[in-house]
């Protein structure tokens, strides 16, 4: 039985046998990547009224994405607290990546995987609980009373609520990233950079930085572009003025059953996602990332 | 001296890596670190460089004491064993590098680089990366990173050992000549002996982080100082066993079950253990024919391995052991399982009294 599928595939040519070793990929991309996105941009064309979907080929969603002030609002304030959150994440991820590398031992592997706890018990119920560590009778306003410092007004339902809700969900994906470039760092290169005379400092600029800049984009690109979309944090910790773009997003498809206009907005925000990771692949060059089989031997 | 190491040590928790060492090197000397892998060759080379701060003792370069300052401000580079070039440059930003640190002007920089890689032959390669250069290609970017600022001493840790064998006899005298044109120490770490008898002035045999010995080469392949010496450098055989009194008057020491006569025994008593090496291309073979000879050894040739130049004849005794002579083959008829006659000359014998250290 074996034996003769064999046969048959020796029998292939190359076209064919590619064919075939890729048609379960293709498949699984039709079914799970285009399809969606086709019917998301077909109905993106179409009208909705009353909770009903109207078939009446028009561009007036986009038109409402990209003029209406408060869409635009949304998009922009995505964007800042997409990048703030990105950037913080990134900067709190290398420390502690890099001091799980160098003095982890052989806890390392643990040490990383402790970061995923919290994964254990869903989105919503992190999110919860950062409202009581953020909350007006938080563990943060209980401790600040404590130490007899005035407690924080205002830090839940605010945008900074957000984007600290957001730090602490994303910041585990970029730690690994961070973690798992490291890991394939040589640290001996290190040492070559001090004996030819560069300082500590210098030496992580000159070495450590730039051989782990693919590691670092990665986990970056990780963040910064689920938090354009997302909606959860902003619902429970972002407040009235805390709206963000997925959060309007979430709402044409529930509360107010526009979905041709969620459809466009959804349309929207690929574009920008797709244009942030080009923008972010810009600052890749791949030759000077260190990976071996960059270039070819001649 | 130019540069001197005094009654370095370094330890590791409760392991000690590098014990009291002591050297002065010359400024125009090729040094070489001989010692098994696990010495703490390495350890003393990175003491030096800065890359590890020793436990006690001092490192003085050029007359100034260099002991607490850091990699960079000491002048001194280095080739790596893996070469450690840095995989995101060029080769010539590899080559840059050092001079970059130093805030060398750009035209200086360009100088120096060209003539590197003039020396180096690496100026065909400069654009490419580290990934794209075979073995010795990247061994000389390093050598070349390693000599392009001039550096007050050149620190080599096993440059050659990921070569293959023509790649590193070429080397082995391409080294040699830089170290005699730029006129600073090399301090050349190896466990291959061919390699620091080939290239340096002096040798050091480290051994279990300290120093045997710290002399000519020469001397350290005729007449080695201590018993690890005798076992490491060169080929030898070797007899070990307790010290006898034999009827001519004379020492010997009972080797298995044969009595290997001693030339001078020293202050060695009766009974004491002793080992005694004799090179094998001081160990001669003759054919038995069948005289009597009580001063040489009997045994049967059991094999004959060609070295090019000359030979090695592996024969075996009737206790089973077994002794290696070698020589020019055509000089000596013999070929395998002849009866042959093993001798020395009783004064080319290293004597050594104690236990045989492995
Ligand atoms: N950073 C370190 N921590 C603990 N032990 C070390 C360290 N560096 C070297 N050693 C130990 O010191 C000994 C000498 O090592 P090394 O200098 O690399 O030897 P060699 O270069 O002669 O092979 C080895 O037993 C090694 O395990
Ligand atoms: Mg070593």
């Amino acid at each position: 039985m074996t034996g003769a599928l064999f046969r048959r595939w020796l029998k292939l040519d190359a076209n064919h046998r590619f064919l075939l070793l890729t048609a379960p990929v293709v498949m699984f991309l039709l079914a799970f990547f285009v399809v969606p996105l086709l019917s998301i941009l077909i109905v993106s064309l179409w009208r909705t009224e009353s909770y009903q979907l109207i078939i009446d080929w028009n561009l007036d969603n986009y038109a409402a994405v990209l003029t209406e002030p408060s869409y635009r609002t949304f998009m922009l304030r995505s964007l800042t607290s997409a990048l703030i959150v990105s950037v913080v994440c990134v900067a709190l991820a290398w420390p502690i990546a890099y001091f799980v590398i160098r003095y982890g031992g052989r806890y390392k592997l643990l040490l990383v995987l402790g970061l995923a706890v919290p994964f254990l018990t869903g989105i919503v119920l992190r999110v919860i609980a950062l409202q009581g560590v953020l909350g007006p009778i938080g563990l943060l306003n209980l401790g600040l009373m404590q130490l007899g410092l005035q407690p924080v007004q205002s830090l839940m339902f605010t945008k900074t609520a957000t984007v600290v809700g957001l730090i602490y969900l994303f910041l585990p994906f970029v730690t690994t990233a961070i973690y798992l470039s490291l890991l394939n760092f040589d640290f001996k290169l290190l040492d070559a950079a001090k004996v030819f005379g560069a300082g500590n400092i210098r030496a992580f600029w000159e070495v450590t930085w730039p051989l782990n800049w693919v590691g670092t984009v990665i986990g970056f690109a990780l963040t910064f572009v689920p938090c354009l979309a997302e909606s959860v944090t902003p619902r429970f910790l972002g407040g009235a003025d805390g709206t963000l773009y997925g959060m309007a997003m979430g709402s044409q498809f529930s509360a107010t059953g526009t979905w041709a206009l969620g459809a466009a907005m959804g349309v929207v925000l690929f574009v920008v996602a797709g244009l942030t990771l080009f923008a972010i692949s810009r600052l890749v060059d791949i030759k000077r990332s260190g990976f071996t089989g960059a270039g070819s031997r001649d | 001296m130019y540069l001197e190491l005094t009654n370095l040590k370094k330890t590791f928790g409760s392991f000690t890596a590098v014990a009291n060492v002591n050297l002065s090197i010359d400024k125009t000397e090729f040094v070489s670190l001989l010692g098994p892998s696990g010495s703490g060759k390495s350890t003393l080379l990175r003491l030096i460089a800065g890359l590890e701060q020793p436990t006690e003792g001092r490192i003085i370069v050029d007359g100034k004491d260099v002991t607490r300052l850091p990699p960079y401000q000491r002048g001194i580079a280095m080739v790596f064993q893996d070469f450690l070039l840095f995989p995101h440059m060029t080769v010539r930003e590899n080559l840059a590098f050092p001079l970059r640190m130093l805030k060398m002007p750009a035209a200086e920089q360009a100088e120096r680089i060209d003539w590197v890689s003039r020396i180096l032959s690496l100026t065909e390669l400069q654009q490419r990366y580290p990934n794209q250069l075979s073995g010795g290609q990247q061994q000389r970017v390093a050598l070349g990173r390693g000599l392009v600022s001039r550096p007050k001493v050149l620190l080599l840790d096993e440059p050659l050992a990921n070569l293959d064998r023509e790649l590193r006899r070429d080397m082995e005298i391409e080294i040699r000549r830089y170290q005699i044109e730029l006129g600073i120490p090399f301090i050349y770490v190896t466990h291959n002996q061919e390699e620091a008898l080939s290239m340096s002035d002096r040798i050091a045999v480290v051994n279990k982080g300290g120093i045997e010995d710290f002399a000519d080469k020469s001397t350290i392949y005729s007449q080695p100082k201590t018993s690890f010496i005798a076992q490491f450098v060169g080929r030898s055989n070797m007899f070990a066993g307790p010290v006898v009194s034999i009827p001519t008057g004379a020492r010997a020491i009972a080797w298995q079950d044969l009595l290997i006569p001693l030339h001078a025994t020293g202050k060695l008593a009766d009974h004491t253990i002793a080992s005694a090496y004799i090179k094998i291309e001081d160990t001669l073979i003759e054919r038995d024919d069948g005289t009597p000879a009580p001063d040489k050894i009997r045994g049967r040739l059991r094999d004959v391995i060609f070295r090019g130049q000359y030979a090695e004849y592996l024969v075996r005794m009737p206790n089973g052991a077994e002794i290696v002579a070698s020589g020019i083959d055509s000089a000596t008829r013999v070929s395998p399982g002849d009866n042959v006659l093993i001798s020395w000359d009783p004064q080319k014998l290293d004597l050594f009294p104690g236990e045989v250290r492995q």
